[in-house]
């Protein structure tokens, strides 16, 4: 992946090209053996994918571009892994980019003719609507949010690829001005720029343990114009017994998980949606310090979104690079030992009448 | 909203939408019903998100709604100044509804009940005011 940054002065052609090309120097693969490739972005424009390969010396092969919001990237591994696992190819790619930097900051553009975003929906809101609906069920306080950020800060200052990398206190986090009620500048993931590229094969490389895909699972959500609860995730509920259920495992059996937590409150409804506690105990999970580096399930080693940063259709990508290197044992100073389970989780799109729009989860074994 | 005010937008704004009916000083949104599976949707869709029938017929949302959650936005959004409020309400019928909140701070809560007025929402590029349904005080 490339450093996630504010503004990478690269087009995003050349920003996902380095990606591309260290994915391929990882792998010892020169750009001839790639049979086919899947590109996710939110915002990058027509013909993404062959723009971006064709600046890596990878042209006349199956392209696939791909756009699923937040889960574009996450949703274009899902391809490859499909591509692989069905034969067609031994060898696929996929590659996540988008340059958030084009827009000038501000809230991510959505679709106009939405007629949520027609009367003034943004992300934010819709995550500040979620936030007040939990601390409503649970009892919590805006700190409870805070801590979350303080968490991914503190482990997003240990990953060099991070947009964040400085740590913030709980008082800073509250200080910070506001976005949307309950929601400070500091809940919310920043926009930026950034590529992330990982490669499926059939065969392990040699002299290298394999990493498998134990899950990999797509679902959207179900239109309900009555309306649905604000404080949990159906969707992420639903994929996340998809995924459990196909890589045969148990919450508990996740070593090390990447979670979408595009706004605070996010990561405490993604705990409980994805079983790591129970349906309420999201705040007393964080408190304890088990989503934390040393604790019993660490959630965003590498700074989540809201350190690491949201490049928007680079993020699955980047979510699976990270949980790649914890399975090797490379993750350096976030490094969760002996991680041999690992979960990617990346969900979002604002869209009326739906939890959200699409969620994608890997599991990942070595 | 008095009828005045309403008189005085139309006056040099597109108030009419497809979403609403003003009956009197009320401001009556419009969804429409699917006649094969009973589902009601916000705004009028042709096809039921719900069931796929395509026999869908026009319905006039209840008077008044229940606010389910808001949040106030501190930041410009597209042409809409900050700060603003949105919310969802839920309708008896039962369906669920975004929209802008103009209802004093000290005043929002969960659970009170709303009724809809016009009001300027946002601006077009051109920097036209536009009008839209908001939520006030029941």
């Amino acid at each position: 992946m490339t450093p996630f940054v504010r503004r990478d002065e690269r087009p995003i052609e050349g920003m996902g090209g380095a990606a591309v090309r260290a994915a391929l120097e990882d792998a010892d693969l020169g750009p001839g053996s790639i049979g086919e490739a899947f590109c996710g972005s939110g915002y990058g424009g027509p013909l993404i994918g062959q723009r971006i390969l064709r600046s890596a010396g990878i042209s006349g092969l199956p392209i696939t571009n791909v756009e699923n919001a937040c889960s574009s990237g996450s949703t274009a591994f899902r391809e490859a892994v499909a591509a692989v696992a069905s034969g067609r190819v031994d060898t696929a790619i996929a590659v996540g980019a988008d340059k958030l930097s084009q827009f000038g900051g501000g809230t991510l553009p959505l679709n106009e003719t939405d007629p949520e975003v027609s009367e003034g929906m943004v992300m934010p809101a819709l995550y500040a609507m979620r936030a007040q609906s939990y601390l409503n069920d649970t009892g919590g306080t805006p700190e409870t949010l805070a801590k979350v950020s303080v968490k991914a800060r503190a482990h997003g200052a240990l990953n060099p690829n991070a947009q964040f990398t400085k740590r913030v206190t709980v008082d800073e986090v509250l200080g910070a001005r506001m976005v949307a009620d309950p929601l400070t500048l500091y809940m919310c993931c920043p926009t930026g720029d950034g590529a992330a590229a990982a490669i499926v094969a059939s065969t392990p490389r040699d002299g290298q343990r394999a990493i498998k895909v134990a899950a990999s699972v797509l679902q959207s959500g179900h239109y309900e114009p009555a309306g649905f609860s604000l404080a949990r995730s159906e969707l992420t509920e639903r994929t996340s017994r998809l995924a459990y259920e196909m890589a045969a495992l148990e919450p508990s059996d996740v070593d090390v998980a990447e979670v979408h937590d595009a706004f605070a409150i996010a990561e405490l409804m993604y705990y409980e949606g994805l079983q790591f506690c129970e349906r309420g105990g999201g705040a007393e999970f964080l408190d304890r310090g088990e989503s934390s580096l040393g604790g019993r399930t660490p959630v965003n080693t590498g700074g989540g979104l809201l350190a690491r940063g949201h490049p928007i259709g680079a993020t699955g990508v980047a979510q699976l690079c990270e949980m790649v290197w914890q399975l090797r044992g490379t993750a350096g100073a976030r490094q969760v030992d002996g991680a041999r389970t690992a979960l990617t989780h990346c969900t979002g799109g604002g869209i009326s009448g739906m939890d959200h729009g699409a969620c994608s989860i890997h599991i990942l074994a070595a | 909203m008095s009828s005045g005010t309403c008189d005085s937008l139309s006056g040099t704004l597109l108030a009419d939408d497809a979403r609403w009916r003003r009956s009197g000083d009320a401001v009556v949104l419009i969804g429409s019903r699917c006649a094969s599976c009973g589902v009601t949707v916000f705004p009028a869709a042709d096809g039921c998100g719900s069931c796929g029938a395509a026999d869908a017929e026009p319905v006039e949302l209840a008077s008044t709604g229940t606010l389910f959650g808001y949040t106030t936005i501190h930041v410009a959004s597209g042409r809409r100044q900050a700060p603003y409020t949105v919310g969802y309400v839920d309708f008896p019928e039962p369906v669920r509804v975004f929209g802008q909140i103009a209802i004093p701070a000290a005043e929002l809560a969960v659970g009170i009940p709303v009724k809809c007025d016009l009001g300027v929402v946002s601006e077009t590029a051109a920097g036209d005011a536009v009008v839209s349904y908001r939520f006030i005080r029941a």
